[in-house]
């Protein structure tokens, strides 16, 4: 039992894990500047077609992926670390939240303004304009997000944690 | 800078909604200051970012007794 929850979770947690927060920076570090570079040559259909509904794909389920493993992982400790019971659960606690944070923001604000955007959702323009304007924001909150949380996933173990906290 | 993908405020006068004062590149304060957005940037966001991991690691290590 302890095999699947602390081995292959955590294997399974930090793979979905890449995949969730590698596809944000590719939306924010890449695929920003290259949308507006293609929109002024006129080439940004073929993305806004056939890159970002794949890339959503993956990027929103690679989120649940990556919360419903570390929620496995923290296993009996689930509330010892979302209501800071334990000190020694405070750092993976704060991650946690943050995580569950950026979830949130995946499936309550940038999948749904993204279904507009992409024309999945019926949207007049201004709405699209509009829904393009907060997905960004809130795609850029996550990026930002990213960087405490990593931070407390990586300084939340064993060794780390004595040395960090 | 297209005007729809700022927010908007409801004018008391004539009940429509209109645009919250804005420059070109910011928004406009009261006091008639500029001031950016810095998740507008990456290196705003990274910024943004690194501040808040050393404000909360901090909080939590005092947390910790640290």
């Amino acid at each position: 039992m302890e095999f699947i929850q602390l081995g292959l979770g955590r294997w399974v947690h930090v793979t979905a894990g890449v995949m969730w927060v590698g596809l944000l920076y590719y939306f924010n570090f890449v695929n920003a500047a290259a949308a507006k570079a293609a929109a002024e040559d006129g080439t940004a259909a073929g993305i806004a077609r056939h890159v970002m509904p794949r890339a959503l794909f993956f990027f929103r389920w690679a989120s649940v992926v990556t919360w419903v493993a570390g929620a496995m992982l923290l296993g009996s400790h689930f509330l010892d670390a979302f209501l800071f019971r334990q000190h020694a659960y405070i750092p993976i606690g704060v991650g946690a939240w943050i995580g569950t944070f950026m979830l949130l923001n995946v499936w309550g604000i940038i999948w749904p303004k993204q279904k507009r955007i992409l024309g999945m959702v019926p949207a007049s323009d201004d709405e699209k304009a509009r829904a393009r304007r907060i997905a960004f924001l809130a795609s850029r909150v996550n990026t930002a997000l990213s960087l405490p949380l990593l931070f407390f996933m990586a300084a939340s173990g064993g060794q780390f944690r004595t040395a960090m906290f | 800078m297209t005007s729809s993908l700022w927010p908007t405020q409801r004018d008391s006068t004539t009940g429509k909604h209109a645009e919250i004062a804005r420059a070109d590149n910011g928004v406009r304060t009261l006091s008639g200051a500029t001031m950016k957005n810095p998740l507008d940037t990456l290196w705003g966001t990274v910024i943004a970012g690194l501040v808040l991991t050393a404000v909360l690691y901090a909080i939590v290590k005092t947390a910790m007794g640290g």
